[in-house]
């Protein structure tokens, strides 16, 4: 068994050699200097960090079978040897006085402590029956981007390979799946192509949206840290209000209104053409030109299907715009409406602002590295927005080069490792396979030992749709595991009274602590966290990294890989998961791996990442990781000679994707005239479930405050502090108004961070979705203010 | 340069910064564990982007900086703590809507 044993002498000495070696500047490792005190620990050990998709390694420190300290590992690439404030408090989140340790059932007003045995009986009795009575399309799981990818690969073979139920889905559709459906259909493949090693080898970022000051901490010091070293780096912030990414150290700060991003990505590539900034020999070589379906709706209604009667989520493809062929010509015909002028009309940033963006971004002589997360992804255009970034780093030619790369952040520790590459989706089937295509079933079911007929052609709901089916009564039985929906689903109420209408419907909770989404089931399972069990995680830029098993779970708090295995006993499933005298997650991992071994998604023998600290990137190919895919010399699936293939497709030419700009699913008028934008704070890992339990980060921000302009505070009569009600079409809650703070939002803009569950602001939002992604906007819609 | 606006802070702020300077220097807070990052006792949204004004020669008595050139990203480690607030206590009964 690997395991991190390290003394506090072979840390300093492993850190100062790391500085020396790597000719990083040694700042960054010098965090804990001048430290004399020191947590007395029997063992550190290696682990990814819990919270988000950077994917920071820690070196737990373990003293008596518990957690007593965490630092940041100086031997892991991503955050070399520093943390976060979330990280720092790791050591924390296992220990709150509420930790579920037994199973509890629903009885009368109340919950009761029943045994295992008794819960997964009854849990599989209740998946039995549906199945059989309704099919089992009636039966659904949702899990989650921070479900590792043992158990992301599990739940999926059991869904997929043994219930025949391809209602499997993860809370990672509210937060990535609009980049892979840009990945899909820019380049056919999902993922990066660059990575963080971009961050000291470029000398321009734009961050599109992404507050990385607060939501990847790690990310933005080495981008600050870059800038100090060389002061010829610039930093473009575009945002919809001001935070602590477009303060210092950023040189131009563009405050666009909401939506606004797609007619300045548009008026940016108008510039770029038109000036003559192009990179013509790369367009030659390497792109294609196709023109999508427009006006496609916001998905509102229950079963939306997308693009009318013809290529609908069920039967076309989904994940992928159909698109008809264009040429260079109609893209620079299509660009003519989009001059800065009318981004300004559209946007609020002044024209020369966007021209001046352009010409930094063309500029032959600077690289250029981009940056997004949710801005783009909560976006009813999620896809399309995706697309027109690709679109200024193709005509530019700067992708896929060292410092030259579009890199979509991930906001969970495995949306990528989990959701995306084990396919935790109700279309996807491990390493880039879809249900739809008949090949790929084949292939899934000889590697998991099934029938090929078990496996359903059909893709299953959609989150939205599943958490509509289940309103509805079409989904009777569902499993929701390491995500809380009943306070992140937009429109919120609908879908907790849905939760709760009775009849047939079924509710299991795997939960660690108490949460909104517990509270509404009729079964909770107490589930082991973090390095109570052995996990792995992959990150934003490809990187798998593992972590064995370091303390135990809390009374009957079992992991949820365990809990599925159960559930598959019951079943009469258990041969899915027999391996004999083998460790079973080993080889769920050696199994999964043959999905993508020789496809693009290579993956190393899983004893390389017991071992291996910081992890590595896949394709992991002939035991050497990829830094930068599509690119000769890096990436071993381009061949001599051909310098750039974009091989996900078959003519390896990416495409640049002609996408207008339609106008946002809801905005403010007479009634509600304010925009809400939801996020998150640097304090708080989403809905707050653990982070709230951390006394020092509740302490630092206790509550969610709505922030407001003065100038509408003014007008309000409003300060900060006062009670304030935000009220929208679908629901309402009440807050005290920030005016300062970290944040300076514009009139007309208000702000509310979702991680507080008494400040619902998920009632508020509105379900509206991008029809080829299906993820949800949950930064634009149109709410009033009253004050109390 | 820095010297200026340490002074210009102080002169700004006057008595509010002496005596909450005093006060909060017997009030440093506990750290998570020995070696995590220590917390700001004092309101940090009002004093933003002039940390090092007072931490890096330790005006006043602060604490003084071990890694001044993070100076912009402060506040990913070390964050402020609201002694007002209420301890967190999450409802456990169930929903029923």
């Amino acid at each position: 068994m690997a395991r991190s044993n390290l003394n506090r002498r072979d840390f300093l000495r492993q850190t100062i050699t790391l500085a020396a070696v790597s000719g990083i500047s040694p700042s960054l490792f010098l965090a804990r200097e001048g430290e004399a005190e020191e947590a007395i620990v029997d063992a550190w050990r290696k682990a990814p960090c819990r919270f988000c998709g950077t994917g920071c390694g820690v070196l737990a420190g373990i003293r008596k079978g518990k957690i007593v300290a965490v630092r940041g590992d100086p031997e892991a690439p991503v955050n070399r040897g520093l943390l976060c404030i979330k990280g720092y408090s790791l050591p924390k989140i296992l220990y709150g006085p509420d930790r579920y340790t037994t199973p509890l059932l629903r009885q009368g007003g109340d919950f009761v402590k029943i045994t295992w045995e008794r819960a997964l009986d009854l849990m599989a009795a209740k998946f039995k029956q549906a199945s059989e009575k309704y099919g089992p399309e009636s039966v659904g799981a949702y899990f989650s981007g921070q479900s590792t990818i043992f158990e992301g690969y599990a739940i999926n073979k059991l869904m997929k390979g043994g219930i025949g139920s391809n209602n499997i889905e993860a809370n990672a559709r509210l937060c990535m799946a609009s980049a892979v459906a840009g990945f899909y259909s820019t380049f056919n493949m999902d993922e990066p192509m660059g990575c963080y090693d971009d961050f000291e080898l470029t000398d321009t970022f734009f961050l599109w949206g992404a507050n990385m000051a607060e939501m990847h901490p790690m990310l933005f010091s080495r981008i600050v840290e870059r800038k100090r070293q060389d002061p010829n780096v610039k930093i473009v912030s575009l945002q919809t209000f001001i935070n602590r990414s477009a303060e210092s150290p950023a040189d131009t700060v563009m405050v666009f209104k909401p939506h606004a991003d797609l007619a300045i990505a548009n008026a940016m590539a108008y510039v770029v053409v038109k000036e003559g900034l192009a990179n013509e020999t790369f367009i030659r070589k390497h792109v294609n030109f196709k023109r999508g379906l427009t006006e496609i709706g916001y998905g509102v209604e229950d079963g939306f299907e997308y693009g009318g009667a013809e290529p609908s989520w069920r039967t076309y493809r989904p994940f992928a715009d159909k698109g008809e062929p264009a040429v260079y010509e109609d893209y620079k015909k299509f660009l003519e409406d989009y001059t800065p002028d009318y981004a300004e009309k559209i946007s609020g940033v002044p024209a020369q602002t966007i021209r001046d963006a352009a010409r930094l971004f063309g500029d032959p002589k600077r690289k250029v590295v981009s940056l997004w997360t949710m801005g783009f992804n909560q976006h009813t255009r999620g896809t399309w927005i995706n697309n027109l970034l690709y679109n200024l780093h193709l005509l530019t030619g700067k992708i896929a080069a060292p410092g030259n790369n579009p890199l979509s952040l991930t906001g969970q520790p495995s949306a990528c490792g989990t959701t995306r590459e084990t396919g935790t989706l109700a279309h996807l089937l491990p390493g880039g396979h879809l249900v739809a295509n008949e090949e790929h079933r084949k292939e899934a079911a000889e590697i998991w030992g099934v029938p090929p007929e078990k496996i359903s052609a059909k893709p299953g709901y959609h989150t939205m749709e599943l958490f509509r089916a289940f309103d509805r009564g079409d989904v009777k039985v569902l499993w929701i595991n390491t995500t809380n929906p009943f306070q992140t689903l937009p429109h919120a109420g609908r879908y907790r009274r849905g939760a709760r209408r009775g009849g047939e419907r079924f509710l299991a909770v795997s939960e660690v602590y108490p949460s909104e989404t517990s509270r509404h089931a009729d079964l909770i399972l107490p589930s082991a966290m973090w390095i109570e069990k052995e996990g792995m995680f992959g990150n934003t830029e490809r990187r798998t990294q593992h972590w064995m098993k370091m303390v135990d779970a809390p009374g009957q708090a079992k992991s949820d890989l365990w809990q599925i295995v159960e559930l598959a006993n019951r079943l009469g499933l258990g041969k899915l998961f027999d391996y004999g005298a083998e460790p079973l997650e080993k080889s769920l991992f050696e199994e999964y791996r043959k999905f993508g071994a020789g496809r693009g998604k290579d993956l190393a023998p899983y004893e390389v990442y017991a071992k291996v600290r910081g992890g590595l990137r896949w394709p992991v190919v002939d035991g050497k990781e990829t830094r930068w895919r599509y690119r000769e010399g890096h990436d071993p699936y381009v061949k001599a000679g051909e310098e750039v293939r974009f091989y996900g497709q078959p003519d390896g030419r990416a495409v640049i994707w002609l996408r207008p700009y339609e106008p946002p699913a809801e905005a403010p008028d007479g009634d509600y005239p304010f925009w809400l934008s939801t996020g998150r704070v640097l304090e708080h890992w989403h809905t707050g479930t653990i982070t709230r339990r951390v006394p020092e980060l509740h302490a630092a921000v206790p509550f969610a405050p709505v922030w407001i302009s003065p100038d509408d505070a003014k007008a309000l009569g409003v300060e900060t502090g006062d009670r304030v009600r935000v009220k929208s079409r679908r629901g309402e809650i009440v807050t005290r108004a920030e005016l300062g703070g970290r944040n300076t939002v514009p009139k007309g803009v208000v702000y509310v961070p979702f991680f507080d569950e008494t400040v619902l602001i998920n009632l508020v939002t509105l379900d509206a979705f991008d029809p080829i992604s299906k993820q949800p906007d949950f930064k634009k819609c149109a709410v009033r203010l009253e004050k109390l | 340069m820095r010297m200026f606006f340490a002074v210009l802070f102080i002169g700004f702020f006057g008595l509010v910064t002496a005596e909450n300077a005093a006060a909060e220097q017997s009030q440093r807070l506990p750290r998570i564990y020995p070696g995590a990052p220590p917390f700001i006792p004092h309101d940090v949204e009002a004093r933003k982007g002039l940390c090092l004004t007072c931490h890096e020669t330790g005006v006043a008595g602060a604490p003084i900086v071990p890694h001044p050139t993070r100076d912009p990203v402060c506040l990913e480690c070390h964050v402020g703590q609201d002694r007002t607030a209420k301890p967190f206590k999450s409802e456990t009964k169930p929903l029923k809507q």
